[in-house]
């Protein structure tokens, strides 16, 4: 999982790194278009394309027929049976490569997001960060110690201890921009999670540690040592907000819609059948 | 088939996507359109600002631009409305007419078809036809409809500039909820007082602790204990929601509310659930001992295929240790989502919320029923009120940037919901205060003055000074020292037979009269109420007895008299809904006020007797000693205003004439006017 989170996170900093110098909401809009014309491209070599344009094209017959002989009633339904049963070939025939494309859309979809889902604290603003403790492990003494870096305070009546539920949480307040490196625990089981402050438009990874999908979805951090007392580390970053054309729709929507219609674009071109 | 070229989506899609890459490129560079139409007025309405008070802040200069405005224009005592209630004087201000016009006559009417049953006056929810409800299961999908009506008659005097396209913006407006519709789009207006919580009541705080203690849930608020899950150890705050019209019995919908406290540090971690149809959202967050949370919305899941009900509050952890006390602000709409309409357009709310932030949706959004219980101490008080006044100040620069041209409406509670607990004037014993403590709490009130102060010295550079302004409030304020029980009164007199509650148990057939409401005073009249036995020709003898009696009545412990005015409503109405008016109103005489119980139709030991409640100042009196203030940048042609006139005089500042409907008279007609007072 450390390799794949790693290989996808370089690839991710490279696209990013090239799209850099364009506004947040003209990086969504390319990469969306990057994003639908390679899933019509996994769609085509990975889809049965003769079978699809076979079973459209019948479907194109029995919606003609329907139309031409719409006075004979059993012609009528004879038609409407079969654009019924050649809609559910073409479903079927979209089941392997739609499981094929998702692996790399869900891949792609957790890089923008380490991008678009949240931002950057803002000096002076509270953020807050939650350690929880694996089951079995006792919080004290390690899993309340947090070493803070210069430029980072946190409140006086921290941090606050949740047995019942496993959590420690603090609120941090950063006093000026930069990447401050947090350290939970002491000793050699010292786990570090970084803290992003700015309003730069930086990789935040929110999570460190926990399930192996939250990982794939929200972290670009390496896991933590399996000795440690810590079963994730969550740093509670605001959501970004990021307008289309003034409106403020979320990164995902975004994506979804425009990397569909791109596709759209691009299918007559590329001649793919879908 | 073969898809050609031509009949492809690539030009839509390619525009589509050009479009969205240029707004992206031009996003947060686009101007508003500055253009500023010809006419501009503001009106600022302070509830409950009280003109002796506002002198002796301006002659001691810390009033500076009410100063400045008094020099330019004005300054005089505004007539109030009988009684000086603030949903009756805000009709006033409204329709520019009396109750005899409006209707409002008192925060509580009684329902003559169903003898004496009270009722909020300003609006009211109205069943639809009965219909069985869809069954599935456990649950049940309500067929009927119910409308929430406004109580209000006559004419606002926004739909006179309505009608000639002239844009109006008002926020926090008293006295219409629901809010009237704008029939030409010009009107756009934020109810204030009247909007209730998502309860349905004027405001039902909750708090919740983990000491001993008798759990009281009322209709002013709730005081529960903690409960302690069994296995975990957790301790958990049941909050409750609106009633499940989903579910036969409608039970309360609940969300349970996770307190983690530290073992040693003053702090604990709040955690709550969001129930969703589609995934459910968990909340969580830190509190310090004597703290208060930002907005945090709460969502009550109907069924498990919705819909849900979003509502929000703040909450405030009092302590930690030894016992966790955790106080939560009445469930406030969340706005723009919500199925409860409370500004014209609906749109209008959740537009401000966007610009601004989330803020009070609820008409008293100040907490003094928690005060009043002491559930909240003076200083936690004052906390939670600067909160309000504060969101106001917020939400009155967001209008001043959208302000374009035509009439700006703004109003602020604070002056009015927190003298009701600070105001203390002269040297008589506080109810509930050292003499020390009440100067140091009145001296809130002066501050809070200068505030306002402040924030009208900064509207008005914002507008312009040539910018006809209005500051104006609904009354005034005086101690409440004694508390008069009118329905003990009656009782003892003998117009009134009931045992402890006049809408419970009275015995009609020996009942003359009753009281009901803060200032209402009512005949058990033949052919109008119910179960009514005063002769239509015994009305005017009967009135002008128990006039005189009330006038005499005394002041047990010191020989004062407690009534100094009593009204008659066929003499100081006029209008078509006279007819629905108390018969008589009492004005109390300055320190005394109608008892808390005498409102609800109850009872009390004495017919005087102390006030002991932080509720230590109060307005509904006789008019005469509590006028509201009026100060303006015009100067005004008549030296005794009153509230009727404001809305002709706003009318006139856009010359539209007066129109029939309306009582008062345009202040400015007289051109040069009066020296200022």
């Amino acid at each position: 999982m450390d390799l794949l989170i790693k290989l996808c996170t370089m690839v991710g900093d490279l696209a990013f790194a090239v799209l850099a110098p364009l506004p947040p909401s003209v990086q969504l809009v390319v990469i969306s278009g990057v994003t639908g014309v390679l899933m019509l491209l996994i769609w085509r070599y990975t889809s049965n394309q003769k079978a699809i344009a076979h079973v459209r094209n019948q479907i194109a017959a029995n919606l003609l027929a329907a139309r031409l002989f719409k006075d004979s009633v059993r012609v009528s339904l004879r038609s409407q049976r079969r654009i019924l049963w050649q809609a559910v070939r073409l479903l079927g025939l979209a089941i392997r490569p739609t499981l094929i494309m998702m692996v790399p859309f869900v891949l792609v979809m957790a890089q923008i997001g380490l991008r678009f889902e949240m931002r950057p604290a803002v000096v002076g603003e509270v953020i807050r960060v939650t350690a929880t403790i694996k089951k079995g492990k006792a919080i004290e003494p390690f899993g309340c110690s947090l070493q803070l870096p210069e430029g980072i305070r946190t409140d006086a009546n921290d941090p606050c201890r949740a047995e019942a539920i496993r959590t420690v949480d603090w609120r941090l307040t950063p006093g000026r921009p930069g990447e401050y490196r947090l350290q939970f625990g002491s000793g050699e089981s010292v786990v570090e999670m970084p803290l992003i402050v700015g309003d730069t438009m930086p990789r935040i990874s929110k999570l460190r540690g926990g399930s192996w999908l939250d990982r794939l979805l929200y972290s670009a951090e390496p896991s933590i040592p399996s000795g440690s007392v810590f079963e994730s580390i969550t740093v509670h970053y605001p959501a970004r907000a990021t307008p289309i054309v003034g409106f403020d729709v979320h990164w995902l929507i975004t994506l979804f819609v425009l990397s569909i219609v791109f596709a759209l674009v691009a299918k007559p071109i590329l001649k793919v059948h879908i | 088939m073969r898809s050609t070229y031509h009949d492809s989506p690539i030009a839509p899609c390619l525009l589509l996507s050009l479009g969205i890459v240029v707004g992206g490129c031009l996003s947060g560079c686009t101007k508003r359109d500055d253009a500023q139409p010809s006419r501009r007025v503001f009106v600022l309405g302070c509830d409950g600002m009280d003109p002796t008070l506002v002198r002796k802040l301006m002659d001691a200069g810390r009033m500076p631009n009410f100063a400045r405005l008094a020099s330019e224009g004005g300054f005089w005592p505004l007539t109030t409305s009988i009684p000086p209630q603030s949903p009756v004087a805000w009709s006033n201000f409204i329709t520019g007419a009396d109750p005899g016009v409006h209707g409002i006559f008192d925060f509580i009417h009684r329902d003559p078809a169903h003898q004496a049953l009270p009722y909020f006056s300003t609006n009211r929810i109205v069943e639809g036809e009965h219909k069985e409800p869809w069954k599935i299961g456990r649950y049940e999908i309500p067929a009927g409809g119910a409308t929430n009506e406004l109580l209000r008659r006559g004419t606002p005097f926004w739909n006179y500039l309505d009608e000639r396209g002239i844009p109006v913006r008002m926020y926090h407006l008293p006295a219409n909820y629901p809010p009237s519709k704008s029939d030409h789009g010009h009107a756009c207006c934020l109810s204030g007082m009247g909007v209730p919580d998502a309860l349905g009541s004027q405001g039902i705080y909750q708090h919740f602790t983990s000491a001993p203690r008798p759990e009281l849930k009322a209709a002013d608020g709730m005081r529960m204990r903690l409960t302690r899950d069994k296995a975990t150890g957790i301790s958990i705050a049941r909050l409750q929601g609106p009633p499940n019209e989903f579910v036969g019995k409608q039970p309360p919908l609940t969300v349970d509310i996770e307190v983690h406290p530290d073992k040693t540090n003053n702090v604990a971690k709040l955690v709550y659930v969001n129930q969703g149809v589609a995934a459910n959202e968990t909340v969580e967050f830190l509190l310090n001992a004597g703290e208060w949370s930002g907005w945090h919305e709460v969502h009550f899941l109907k069924t498990p295929v919705g819909p849900v009900f979003r509502t929000m509050v703040r909450f405030y952890l009092q302590s930690v240790r030894p016992e966790i006390e955790l106080f939560v602000t009445p469930l406030n709409f969340v706005p723009g989502s919500s199925d409860v309409v409370f500004s014209e357009p609906p749109s209008f709310a959740g537009d401000i919320a966007k610009a601004m932030g989330p803020y009070y949706t609820i008409g008293f959004a100040e907490q003094f029923n928690a005060r009043k219980h002491e559930i909240l101490s003076d200083e936690e008080y004052k906390t939670q009120a600067d909160q309000v006044f504060n969101d106001s100040v917020r939400m009155l620069d967001h209008a001043i940037d959208e302000f374009r041209g035509g009439l700006l409406f703004f109003y602020f509670s604070s002056t009015d919901l927190q003298s009701h607990i600070y105001w203390w004037e002269g040297s008589e014993k506080h109810p509930v205060r050292t003499p020390e403590a009440a100067r140091k709490y009145n001296a809130v009130i002066e501050d809070l003055y200068c505030r306002v102060d402040a924030v009208l010295g900064k509207a008005r550079e914002r507008l312009g000074n040539d910018t006809p302004v209005l500051v104006m409030s609904d009354h005034g304020f005086a101690n409440f020292r004694r508390c008069v029980g009118l329905t003990t009164w009656l009782k003892r007199e003998g117009y009134l037979s009931a045992i402890s509650d006049v809408t419970r148990d009275a015995d009609w057939a020996n009942t003359r009269a009753f009281g009901l409401g803060l200032n209402g005073l009512y005949l058990n009249l033949k052919g109008r109420e119910k179960l009514g036995i005063v002769e239509p020709g015994e009305r005017d003898v009967l009135l002008k007895e128990i006039s005189g009696k009330l006038l005499a009545l005394r002041d047990p412990q010191n020989g004062s008299p407690v009534v100094r005015r009593v009204y008659r409503a066929d003499e100081v109405y006029h209008g078509a809904e006279v007819k629905n008016a108390p018969d008589l109103i009492v004005g109390y005489e300055r320190g005394y006020r109608a008892s808390w119980n005498t409102c609800l139709g109850q009872f009390d030991d004495e017919v005087v007797i102390d006030n002991n409640q932080a509720w230590s100042a109060d307005h509904c009196i006789a008019h005469d000693l509590v006028p509201g203030v009026l100060l303006s940048n015009r100067r005004i042609g008549t030296s005794d205003p009153a509230l009727i006139d404001i809305a002709p005089t706003i009318l006139g500042l856009f010359d539209v004439p007066k129109p029939a409907t309306m009582t008062g008279r345009s202040l400015f007609d007289t051109g040069a006017g009066i020296a200022a007072r």
